[in-house]
Formats: C-alpha cells, sequence, structure tokens
C-alpha cells in the first residue's frame, strides 16, 4: 500500500501542476483585434500598471475599482445594459449632451439644438470626430440617422425607446454633414401606437435623446442586438472612439482599459490610462483603497465605508443619486380600503420619522443624507421640498386619526403600544411588502413598524425577492397595502416619472389617478421652455405632495472617493449613467 | 474494478438528467429576466416581448428545458439570454482559476492537516493536542466571509504601516507575469489562506480520530509486543492505515470545492466558477446559471466516484460487485 499512496501524491501533484498551468492562459482577451491600436489583453496593460500611488502619478495613470464585470458595452441594449458598463463608455462613446454631476445638460457632440413643436435641429461640432482604429472621421449627421434607425428599429431589444418614437424617420432632413433636421410625428399606425413603438407629437424631454452616438459607417452589417458584446469596436475589430479616452482593452472578470484619444476634440487628458480593476466586493474594495490599490472608488452605499470617511489622503465625496426610495400607497380595489382617505395616509406619514430612520442607516458613512422632500426634481434649485408640510408629528397622527372617527388607539404616542386605531369597524392593520436581503429596508421596516404602532397603526411586515416576486409580480398584481423599494430614474428629467404618476403609467402600481396631474404632465411634454416646463411639474409635485400616493423617504447616497492628489475629480460624482469618469479628461495628478 | 465505474458513470448518467430538469425548473421560477428590465421605468413593452420570445420565456417550463437541453448539448452549453455570448469559455476560464486555488488550499490543507492529526494522536491530551484541537474548531466555525476580511485588513494595516506589499486584497492576478511569479502568490495567497483555514480543521480532526482508532487495534499491539520500533510502528503501520478514510474525505470536499468557493471567491474577487454562478444568478441568466449546476453536478458524481475507486485501491480488503 505504501507505493499506492505515493502514486496517488504524484498523481495528485501531476493534477495541481496541470491545473495551475492552465490558468496561466485563460486571460487572454477576446476582445479587439489586430490593428494599429491593437487591443492588448487587460492582462498585459495591467502588469505595466505601478502598483503604487506614487509610480501611477509619475506615468499619468489612475486605477477606478469596479464593481460590476460588464455583460457588454451596447449599454442602450436593454440586456446588455449595467450601470459600470455605462460608467466606462461614458469618455469613449458620447452623445449630443453629457449630464453634469449636478444634473445639468452640457452640450457635448452637439453644437447647438434646437427643439421646436415641430421638429428637433441638432448641429454637431464640426471638430467632433471618430478614432476609428487610428483612422481619423467626422462625426456626420449620417451617424445621427443611424441611431434613430436602431432606437426606432423593432427588432432591436432598446432600453429605452422613449421620444425617438415621437420622430418620424421618413422625414429626416440631413443638412451638410453636420445638421440633422428631425420631425415630430403627426400621426401614428393604430397598431403601433398601441404597440408603444410610435407615439404622437413633440417631446419636450429632448436633451435626452441621442445620449449616444453610434458610427454609422463602423457598425455596418453588425446585429445592433450583439454588437459590443466584448469590446468598443467597428466591425473591422478596431476600437472606435469620439469621446476622450478609447477602451482598448477589457478581460472578463479582471477589467478595462482606456487610453486617452489624441483626436478628442476637447480638453486633452492629461491622465494617459485609466484602469478599471474589477473588485466584486465592497469590503475588499474599501481595503484596497486605504492600502493603495485604487486612486478611487464608486462604491455601493453601506457601513464599512465609515472607515473612509477621514482616511489620510482621501477626499470622501457624498452627491444625491436619482434613486428614490419610498413608500407606495395602493390605492386600488386590491388594496386596504383605510388607505384610500388622505387623512389615513396623512397619518401614516407624520407617525413615521423619516430623520431618525436616515440617522440609523446613513450617519456613519453618508451623515448630509437628509429626507425627500420632492418627486419630481432630485436634485438643484428645482428641488422644492413640497412634501416638507409633513414634517413628523405623532401627536397630530393620533389626533387626525381620532378626528376621522378612529378608536381604540392610544391618545398620545405611546412605545411598545399594543392598542390599534380601528377606523369604521376597519381595523388601522396593513401589509408591508418590501425585498428580502436589504439591511437598510429590514432596519426602516422595524423602526417604522415601532413608530407606527406608537400612533396605534399596525403594520405586517413581509419580505420578498425583488426581481423575481415583489417587481415581477406582487406590484404588477396591485395586491398590497404599503410596499417600500427604490425607483431609479434614467435622468434628472422629471418626464422620466411619467409612467409612475400618469393614471395610464406602466409603473403606476399604486393606481393613482389625477386628472389634473394628467394635464399638466401632457402638458409638460409639449412645452420645450425649460423653466415653464418646471413650473408644471412642480404643480405635479405638490399635488402628489397633497394626495400622498407615494411617500418618499430618501435618495441613496452617491460616494465617491478618491485620492486626494487626483485634481479635477472634484465634479465627478454623477449618479446617473455618466458615472464618476464623465469628466475624466479634466483630471490630473498634482504633486 | 473497470465494469464497476462503467457501472456508476451509467448510473450517473439519468442521475445527471434528473437533477438538471430539477435544477431547470427550480431556477426558472426562482428569478426572471424581465423583472430585471421591468426596474428600468422606459423599458418599451415591445423590447419585453423580443426577450420574452427570443428566450421563450413564455413557453411551459418542461418545454423550455428541452429548449435549453438542446442548446447545451449541440451548442457547448449554449449561449448567454442576455449577452447572446457563448457559455463555454467563460466556464473553461473560471473553472481553472477556481482549481487552480483550491488545488493549491486543499494540498496545503490535507499536508498540515495530517502531520497536525498525527502528532495531536500520538500526544493525545497534551498541551499540542488540546491547542490544534482547539485552533480546529475554531477554523471550523469561523464564517470565511469574517476571515477573508480580517485578513484584507491585517495585511491592508501592515502596508499603511511598513510599506510591505506582503499581499493584494483582491483579485486573481497581475497576470502578464505568468503563473508562477510572485505576483501571482501575493494575490492568491489570502484566498488560498481562508479556503486552507477550514479545510485543515477538517483534515485534522479527521486525521487524528482515525490515528486513535488504528493505534489501538490488535496488529498495532501485536507489532509493539514483537519489539518493533515505535517510529516504525507509527509510520508503517498506523498512519498508512489511518490514512484511508482522510483521502475519501479530501476527494469529496475537493470536488465540494471546486463546484463552489462561492463566498471565498466573491469576497477575493477570483473570476472563479463560483462567483460566476453567483453573477448569473444575480441576471437571471437561466443558462450560465444551468451550465454551473450541472457542472457542479459532474464535478461531484466524479468526485464520489474517485473517492470510492481511491479506497478500494488503497485498501485491498475492499472488492467492487
Amino acid at each position: 500500500m505504501h507505493k499506492r499512496l505515493w502514486l496517488l501524491a504524484v498523481a495528485a501533484v501531476a493534477v495541481l501542476l496541470l491545473a495551475a498551468s492552465a490558468t496561466a492562459r485563460t486571460t487572454s482577451s477576446g476582445s479587439v483585434h489586430a490593428a494599429s491600436l491593437k487591443a492588448a489583453p487587460f492582462a498585459e496593460s495591467w502588469a505595466q500598471t505601478p502598483r503604487t500611488v506614487a509610480g501611477r502619478k509619475a506615468k499619468d495613470v489612475v486605477v477606478i475599482a469596479d464593481e460590476q464585470d460588464p455583460s457588454g458595452f451596447n449599454v442602450y441594449q436593454a440586456t446588455q445594459s449595467s450601470a459600470w458598463a455605462g460608467y466606462m463608455i461614458t469618455p469613449v462613446i458620447r452623445g449630443a449632451y453629457i449630464i453634469t454631476d449636478q444634473g445639468g445638460y452640457n452640450l457635448d457632440l452637439a453644437k447647438s439644438v434646437k427643439a421646436t413643436k415641430t421638429s428637433l435641429t441638432i448641429t454637431l461640432r464640426p471638430d467632433a470626430n471618430w478614432n476609428w482604429g487610428g483612422v481619423k472621421s467626422p462625426v456626420t449627421n449620417a451617424d445621427l440617422k443611424y441611431t434613430l434607425e436602431q432606437f426606432l428599429n423593432p427588432n432591436n431589444q432598446v432600453a429605452s425607446n422613449t421620444g425617438y418614437i415621437n420622430i418620424d424617420p421618413a422625414k429626416t432632413q440631413l443638412v451638410g454633414t453636420k445638421t440633422a433636421v428631425f420631425h415630430w410625428r403627426t400621426s401614428c399606425p393604430a397598431d403601433q401606437l398601441s404597440a408603444g413603438t410610435c407615439a404622437v407629437g413633440p417631446f419636450a424631454d429632448y436633451r435626452d435623446l441621442f445620449g449616444i452616438v453610434y458610427p454609422s459607417k463602423a457598425l455596418a452589417g453588425l446585429d445592433w442586438n450583439t454588437l459590443w458584446s466584448d469590446c468598443v469596436c467597428g466591425n473591422n475589430g478596431k476600437p472606435i472612439s469620439d469621446g476622450p479616452y478609447i477602451l482598448t482593452n477589457w478581460t472578463k472578470g479582471n477589467g478595462t482599459t482606456l487610453v486617452s484619444n489624441p483626436m478628442w476634440y476637447g480638453h486633452k487628458p492629461a491622465v494617459k490610462t485609466i484602469q478599471w480593476k474589477f473588485v466584486a466586493d465592497t469590503s475588499s474594495e474599501i481595503q484596497g483603497m486605504r492600502g493603495g490599490e485604487y486612486d478611487m472608488i464608486y462604491p455601493s452605499p453601506q457601513t464599512a465605508l465609515s472607515q473612509l470617511v477621514n482616511q489620510p489622503g482621501l477626499v470622501y465625496n457624498t452627491n444625491r443619486a436619482y434613486i428614490f426610495e419610498h413608500i407606495d400607497v395602493q390605492l386600488g380595489p386590491q388594496g386596504n380600503p383605510l388607505l384610500k382617505n388622505p387623512w389615513m395616509r396623512q397619518a401614516i406619514f407624520l407617525a413615521i420619522n423619516r430623520v431618525s430612520l436616515i440617522k440609523a442607516i446613513f450617519s456613519s458613512y453618508a451623515p448630509g443624507v437628509k429626507p425627500l422632500n420632492s418627486l419630481e426634481y432630485i436634485l438643484g434649485k428645482a428641488a422644492l421640498p413640497h412634501f416638507g408640510k409633513w414634517a413628523t408629528s405623532q401627536r397630530k397622527a393620533i389626533a387626525l386619526l381620532k378626528a376621522h372617527g378612529c378608536t381604540g388607539g392610544p391618545s398620545v404616542p405611546t412605545r411598545g403600544n399594543s392598542n390599534f386605531f380601528s377606523c369604521g369597524g376597519q381595523p388601522a392593520s396593513f401589509r408591508w411588502f418590501t425585498t428580502v436581503g436589504n439591511d437598510r429596508r429590514s432596519t426602516s421596516a422595524a423602526i417604522f413598524q415601532q413608530q407606527l404602532a406608537a400612533v396605534g397603526i399596525k403594520i405586517n411586515p413581509q419580505f420578498f425577492p425583488g426581481p423575481a416576486v415583489l417587481f415581477g409580480k406582487i406590484l404588477p398584481s396591485h395586491d398590497y397595502d404599503l410596499s417600500e423599494y427604490a425607483f431609479v430614474a434614467g435622468s434628472p428629467d422629471p418626464s422620466n416619472n411619467d409612467s409612475i404618476f400618469k393614471s395610464t403609467g406602466g409603473q403606476n402600481y399604486t393606481q393613482w389617478k389625477n386628472a389634473k396631474a394628467d394635464k399638466l404632465m401632457a402638458q409638460a411634454g409639449i412645452t420645450f421652455d425649460q423653466a415653464k416646463r418646471q413650473a408644471l411639474y412642480e404643480q405635479v409635485d405638490q399635488l402628489l405632495a397633497n394626495d400622498l400616493p407615494i411617500i418618499p423617504l430618501y435618495t441613496y447616497p452617491s460616494i465617491l472617493v478618491y485620492r486626494k492628489a487626483l485634481a479635477g475629480a472634484e465634479h465627478s460624482n454623477a449618479s446617473l449613467s455618466t458615472g464618476p469618469a464623465w469628466n475624466a479628461e479634466q483630471w490630473h495628478w498634482t504633486s | 474494478m473497470l465494469t464497476y465505474i462503467a457501472r456508476r458513470i451509467l448510473y450517473s448518467i439519468p442521475v445527471l438528467f434528473l437533477s438538471s430538469f430539477l435544477s431547470f425548473v427550480f431556477v426558472s421560477y426562482a428569478g426572471n429576466p424581465l423583472g430585471n428590465l421591468r426596474a428600468n421605468p422606459r423599458i418599451p413593452a415591445n423590447t419585453l416581448r423580443l426577450v420574452a420570445e427570443r428566450n421563450h420565456l413564455n413557453d411551459p417550463v418542461v418545454l423550455r428545458y428541452f429548449y435549453w437541453l438542446k442548446d447545451f448539448i449541440t451548442d457547448k452549453m449554449g449561449k448567454s439570454l442576455l449577452t447572446f455570448q457563448p457559455i463555454w469559455p467563460d466556464v473553461h476560464r473560471t473553472i481553472l482559476h477556481t482549481a487552480q486555488v483550491v488545488i493549491i488550499a486543499e494540498t496545503l490543507a490535507i499536508i498540515l492537516g495530517v502531520a497536525v492529526g498525527i502528532f495531536s494522536a500520538i500526544r493525545q491530551y497534551s498541551v499540542f493536542d488540546y491547542t490544534f484541537t482547539s485552533l480546529s474548531f475554531l477554523g471550523y466555525a469561523m464564517p470565511t466571509f469574517w476571515l477573508g476580511l480580517l485578513l484584507q485588513i491585517l495585511f491592508v494595516d501592515i502596508y499603511l504601516k511598513w510599506h510591505v506589499r506582503i499581499f493584494y486584497t483582491s483579485g486573481l492576478n497581475n497576470i502578464g507575469e505568468g503563473t508562477w511569479t510572485l505576483d501571482r502568490l501575493q494575490h492568491i495567497a489570502l484566498p488560498v489562506v481562508t479556503l486552507c483555514v477550514v479545510s485543515f480543521a477538517l483534515y485534522s480532526r479527521y486525521m487524528r480520530a482515525s490515528m486513535l482508532d488504528v493505534i489501538n487495534s490488535d496488529y498495532v499491539r501485536t507489532a509493539r509486543a514483537k519489539g518493533v520500533a515505535e517510529w516504525r510502528v507509527i509510520t508503517r503501520h498506523v498512519v498508512r492505515n489511518a490514512l484511508i478514510p482522510v483521502v475519501t474525505v479530501a476527494a469529496l470536499n475537493l470536488g465540494g470545492l471546486l463546484g463552489g468557493a462561492i463566498v471565498t471567491e466573491t469576497i477575493f474577487t477570483l473570476d472563479g466558477f463560483g462567483y460566476y454562478f453567483i453573477q448569473a444568478l444575480q441576471n437571471s441568466d437561466f443558462y450560465a446559471v444551468m451550465a454551473y449546476l450541472v457542472v457542479t453536478s459532474v464535478i461531484i458524481i466524479l468526485f464520489n466516484l474517485i473517492a470510492d475507486v481511491v479506497y478500494g485501491y488503497l485498501d485491498p480488503r475492499i472488492r467492487y460487485d
């Protein structure tokens, strides 16, 4: 048996060596092919990246931790769409406008954009160019036309075609090489109208159109649904860019490299290389940032980040993300009838203490988070605090319930109260649905349960898997009373929320129906004057604050941590799809 | 023996089909690719329809299983439902990464665990025995994610204090530098230690218990009575026989880890098979999830078979019918 044991040991060592050797050749990129700008595997590029901050400063390299390995880079294709892929291609493929960290729209590839009730005219910058494998060619109006066609192609799995379907492609006029005139549709075939692939009238949120401009020549002959699944390149496999950086390689499970684009029209980037290094776990990411492995992180908000708040040599920047946590109140027949009464919704809002919830959840790592008091606008001066009038007052909540004939509850707010109100014979007891496995939501359910019990309202929290059950089944069925979850806005424009608040909106799970609000949103949809448009949405916000179909809680904090020596990143904390590298061309290392 | 192996492999085929069918049914009901898409307020109804049609999401689950089976068999595990990219290259890449880390960790754990187990059994109830018994229980009870995080913090603190980069906190490689470079070892050291600690605890306990069983057996007493030197009794008669159950446990454990060092891979961002599974599951990418489950099933079945065969190979008293 001695011999047999030795044989076994030799076999095990052989397997080990075989496996170890095999992994040596598993990291080559399948992404981009031969060219003067040939994409080396991330491995090669990363191997050249200095491991110390000082070394990276000397070589003008920035390493950003990337929390999610992309599924591809055509982020407007619904199943490839991912936040981190969007952040990576923002400096690579640009659009007519770019959205800033404060929700502003800055002209980017477009020199001018003019929208009227009949048409949309976009004139591209004369110096906007493609760099396709090292060859320079202008970004033209043919690219705008091609982009429109992709969004309108019924075989394409587009993540959104809102606004594009208002444009009549047959009437597109190309003027010279840089100007395109698009005309809004005046009619739609009935079947397309009902299928949602065609819409009539102007689209006032025109600044969100052409957020990306596809290179028509480079993509000729490619299937839009599968393009850029492993690179950002043209039909010959060479990388393409019209932004300040070129995505030169991507290795799945490792990372992505961007190098500066000498053909970019704007400010020449001082940082020559950006490495997005994949790190899946936020705790590891935090340790890596502490230990000098990364220069910038854009982490998912979590308590462990408190370690970095006062870390010397780092800047800890907090902004508002366009993700708003809220409580949906079901107003349809499937919900509890008591919730149809505005006073009951007001009592709930008055009873909960959003400040204490936020303190419990965010104080250690995002001290600037405040209760959300507007739904239509989240950032900037337009975000007026219409919901601020419902500041916590548990005494007022009890008085309100009593004034409407509710009995059996406490006469003053009482901790640990177990006497609940009954209103018209109906107990003030509600189903509270939220997602499972989310610490913030389990904390808020526990806190709100206690706070509402103190005023005689009972909630029964139940936790469900998010995509499969809560979003996939419960919300569309409207069979709930109260539900806490978050809406993710695609852009700062309030029209993003129309589908939530319009009576016929696809995401109007609460079944709130307000004819005045519908009219205001319809009016805003054709109002191109931004000030007038804002005034219309402010009125919708006031109606929401009065009716309370939704109780806003807070917006998620958007946290960006970077090295103090990396100047120009002060305004990089953009929480939308643009991400932290939206102004990477402005970054530079200071001594 | 060959007949036995062939029979076991044949038995495994229906087991695999059954397990793949059950897995497919459960995975289909647990996740919905459209659920993720619906979180986007502006997702067009046409896109939802296209995704559903192209992925047969509106068909009965049994029919969908056969669509998947066809792709799995005829198209090297098929393509991702989301990216349309072939699954096989991802499986191939990630499973080799996992194999490297797991095999190194297991080899270290076996060597250390066996050595400690032997010594603990020989010096039963000594300070050494008590110390390693306690450490083994601690290692066995310690959650992997916690141990991983502690190790990361420790080595970052060392770096911050002395500016010496001993180990990296995440990633599998600075790949350009080769498989057996110092740089590679700096990256995989912490996950290897994390996996090793748990397995070491297991092997040392098994080895100790197995040694104690053998050390009191009649033939060992006979050897001692015949005047054989103690070291010779231990090495020749006790250790060799005590190793048999440990080898079996190691084979089974190795199979399990190859399919699922999920927590360790996630903490250390290893581009491994377990992490690939987690990502696919989060995205409700059924075909990728199914590829993982089928490969894992094959690995488990294979290593169970290996364990049985090795047991018979090492112990001539075992005969297979």
